[in-house]
């Protein structure tokens, strides 16, 4: 018989509070198999643990059994310490006597007895455990990133500077996302892309990191360490082998397309690349907007090609990769003006959005520079911006902050005084949040030394006036309404997640949260990994964030997917599934309740196996399987069976 | 409604002397919340005063008597965290208003030569009464003969002889 060690936590006043602990060690004594059972303050810390490695040899224990807080939290720091003093770690189990006792009841007695069936519960579980190894995986050291905007280049240069490949997969032509848009950034104002264009030039030429522009994933398959990823390229229905960019098939092309990257305020050709600094420096060719396309007639662009780089029938390409990571940084967009009706609902020619605004201030910008409103292109003399369009406004739009516009709106009115001398700005606000190194003496030197004023409250409606635009709102501060006959009025508008990213996480078997931003593992220990092992996040895909928010983040995500390539193989829990060849029958029932694809039909044995490295070991296969051929190690169906009898008696 | 492109946003620069940089206000309401006179019936707010300066309502300032509340305790002065100076605040606003208009007679030009308060307090004399005190606050006004001197030492003042109709004892 197994000599069994209970050690019962006090931790502080969380459990010793509700439940009698020195009853539960004093009855866990007397129950079978239990040769030792001890109480002690804080179990986790070095002399409790002590106390554990010290009474497992000096009581020859075989088993032990530690009744504290979930074992999501320590349950690897008690199976360190049996391992320690020469125990199978899987001989060590823990009795949640805290989160599912202690923390939920308040009756002491009845709170006392629970604790002390939970722990006779894993008593039972204890008794028939087994000694097992963890199963070994070999892990792909090769990285795959999705997204290239500066959380996915940010990632893509640390993995690939620490000497493993990247893949850098970007749905657009050129990396560079948002942060390419961006005329100035806070709270210094340096400019974007002279800040940006390094890093895009040395992920472009980084010899391990493989840029696959104007690509998406198309499926993802396998498991940590060992992914499968299909890469769909699309047709830019140009040879970047031989382009050599040198831009005339871009100056020929007749038709007319609304820049997206200029946020509509100019138009490109059919064939285009977004703006001069793109990396890679080639152009691709908008299917549906090229007129030869739709007509059959034109083919210009071909023509002026001296080099024969045009190629009409360039169909899209697949490519297979294997990784051993996956960091979806896919980035951000704003909620459109279309969306918020009293802000004029898009059809007020001079309400326009922040992005817009970056695009106008910029100098490689439509403008090059220069201030001037969509409607005329007069340079605005009055300017209103509206913060929290769309955001802290649960009711009808999003309801959380969108966090970068406090700062980037003040950046706006501030770079707009310095390009517009004798104008007047305005911000309206609901509140001011500079949480960051520096933001708020940013804030204050605006308001201060750039005259812009400040009004407390939120724009009740916006609508045209001749060529004016009228933004009415209120100054709460005195508690008086205001109107202003603006020359431009530019909108936060919320950050929200991008439309691709709900098509992407399926694909990938990651989770979102309830406005469709990524989710972490956890908000504070876990930032940067997904809940499913081998996926990271960063950036602002899992939530509104600024540039030297998202960059660290990227570098963590980056650390995490190196920590992992830096083992030589990976520990797989051995408390999974696994198959009694002579009692399965072959019917695959598991493979349809499988939420994993760990299990596998073998068709030379007519069994249905378990990929080892796939399995999670949640149960749903063992509960389905008809003939009782699939068991789970360490929770077997007489575990199972005694563990219940264990909980029921008494009661 | 306040049309903004037609206040004059400029305003502080004309007021604004003694005091610090008002436009570093950040509308904490420190000075209100320590300020005895903003119990006062009215109250004197010296963040809305601020505020009405930032804004350029100058019409609204011209006509506002809080200025003139202040009991200028200085409480304000040791609290404001951004350095803007409350109680200068107030009396750069109180010369302002008197250099703007020359037949300005504030109302508590009235209080001190009938009381010797500055502040209104004959509206407070029922809430005195209630809680036990005397009617009016003891100043001079507790000794006639004194008062007498106190009010002609005040005739001999500019505002107190132009004026001699608000003025009687």
């Amino acid at each position: 018989m197994k000599r069994i060690g209970v050690f019962v936590c006090h931790c502080g006043i969380n459990i010793a509070e509700t439940v009698d602990v020195k009853r539960v060690a004093e009855e866990a004594m007397q129950m079978e198999g239990v040769t030792y059972a001890q109480d002690y303050i804080y179990m986790c810390s070095e002399p409790g643990q002590a106390l554990v490695r010290e009474k497992i040899k000096e009581e020859n224990l075989d088993a032990i059994i530690i009744a504290a807080c979930s074992p999501t939290l320590h349950e690897s720091t008690f199976r360190a310490a049996a391992e320690e003093a020469g125990l199978n770690p899987w001989q060590c189990e823990i009795a949640n006597i805290r989160e599912q006792c202690s923390w939920v009841h308040t009756d002491r007695e009845k709170a006392t007895r629970k604790a002390i069936n939970i722990v006779g519960t894993i008593v039972q579980k204890t008794r028939l455990n087994e000694s097992l190894e963890p199963i070994p995986v070999s892990i792909t050291k090769k990285a795959l990133v999705i997204g290239g905007g500066i959380a996915g280049i940010q990632a893509a240069l640390d993995i690939a500077d620490s000497g493993y490949k990247v893949i850098l997969v970007e749905k657009e032509s050129s990396i560079g996302g948002h942060m390419a848009q961006l005329s100035e950034t806070f709270p210094t104002l340096d400019c974007s892309q002279c800040i940006l264009t390094p890093k895009m030039v040395a992920a472009g030429k980084h010899p391990n990191i493989e840029l696959l522009t104007y690509s998406e994933i198309e499926e993802v398959s396998g498991y940590v360490g060992n992914f499968n990823v299909r890469i769909r390229r699309k047709a830019p229905f140009v040879d970047w082998s031989k382009c050599n960019g040198c831009g005339l098939c871009m100056e020929k092309c007749p038709a007319k397309v609304s820049s997206v990257f200029d946020r509509e305020l100019t138009t490109h050709g059919a064939i285009y690349v977004p703006f001069p600094q793109a990396v890679p420096n080639k152009p691709v060719i908008v299917k549906d907007s090229c007129i030869y396309f739709k007509t059959g007639k034109c083919r210009l662009c071909e023509k002026v090609c001296e080099i024969g780089a045009i190629n009409f029938e360039q169909e899209d390409q697949f490519i297979e990769e294997e990784v051993g990571a996956i960091i979806t940084a896919t980035g951000f967009e704003t909620l459109p003006v279309a969306d918020l009706a009293e802000y004029g609902a898009g059809d007020v020619p001079d309400v326009i959005d922040g992005l817009a605004f970056e695009r106008l201030l910029s100098a490689s910008g439509p403008t090059v520079g220069e201030v001037r409103r969509p409607s005329d292109g007069m340079v605005p003399k009055e300017i209103v911006f509206v913060q929290c369009a769309g955001s802290r406004d649960p009711e009808r739009y999003k309801p959380y902050c969108s966090k970068i516009c406090c700062m980037y709106t003040t950046k706006h009115a501030l770079l707009y005084k310095h390009r517009v001398h004798d104008g007047q700005s305005y911000i309206f606000y609901i509140d001011i949040r500079t949480g960051g190194k520096g933001y708020e003496e940013f804030y204050h030197n605006a308001e201060e030394e750039e005259g812009i004023i400040y009004l407390r409250g939120k724009v009740a409606k916006i609508f045209r006036d001749g060529d004016k635009t009228v933004v009415w709102g209120t100054d709460t501060l005195t508690g008086r309404n205001i109107e202003i006959a603006a020359d431009l009025v530019v909108l936060a508008t919320a950050v929200i997640p991008k439309d691709s990213t709900a098509e992407l996480v399926k694909k990938l078997r990651i989770h979102t949260g309830p406005n469709g931003f990524l989710s972490e593992a956890h908000p504070k220990l876990r930032p940067v990994e997904s809940i499913n092992s081998g996926f990271f996040i960063a950036g602002a895909a899992q939530g509104p964030r600024d540039i030297p928010e998202t960059v660290a983040q990227a570098s963590a995500a980056a650390c995490k997917v190196i920590s992992l390539f830096s083992r030589d193989h990976l520990e797989q829990d051995p408390a999974i599934a696994w198959v009694d060849e002579d009692l399965c029958g072959g019917c695959r029932i598991c493979i349809s309740v499988c939420p994993y694809d760990a299990r596998e039909y073998d068709e030379e044995k007519g069994i249905v196996i378990v990929n080892e490295a796939l399995c999670e070991g949640c149960g749903s296969c063992v509960a389905a399987c008809a003939c009782g051929a699939t068991q789970q190690r360490n929770l077997s169906d007489s575990q199972i069976k005694s563990m219940v009898t264990a909980s029921l008696r008494g009661e | 409604m306040i049309d903004l492109t037609k206040t004059n946003t400029g305003l502080w620069r004309e007021i604004t002397d003694n005091c610090g940089d008002i436009r570093k206000c950040f509308n904490c309401n420190t000075c209100v919340a320590g300020c005895p006179a903003a119990e006062g019936d009215p109250p004197l707010f010296i963040r809305n005063l601020v505020r009405k300066v930032l804004l350029g309502l100058e019409d609204e300032l011209l006509e506002d008597e809080t200025p003139w509340l202040c009991v200028t305790c200085s409480a304000c002065e040791e609290m404001c965290p951004m350095g803007v100076h409350p109680f200068e605040v107030c009396l750069d606003i109180r010369r302002w208003q008197s250099k703007n208009d020359e037949t300005y007679i504030p109302a508590a030009t009235a209080e001190i030569f009938e009381t010797g308060h500055t502040q209104a307090v004959g509206q407070v004399q029922e809430k005195r009464k209630a809680v036990g005190l005397e009617a009016v606050p003891p100043t001079i006004i507790k000794f006639p003969e004194l008062l007498k001197i106190f009010q002609e030492m005040l005739r001999n003042t500019d505002i107190v002889r132009e004026n001699d109709y608000m003025f009687r004892s």
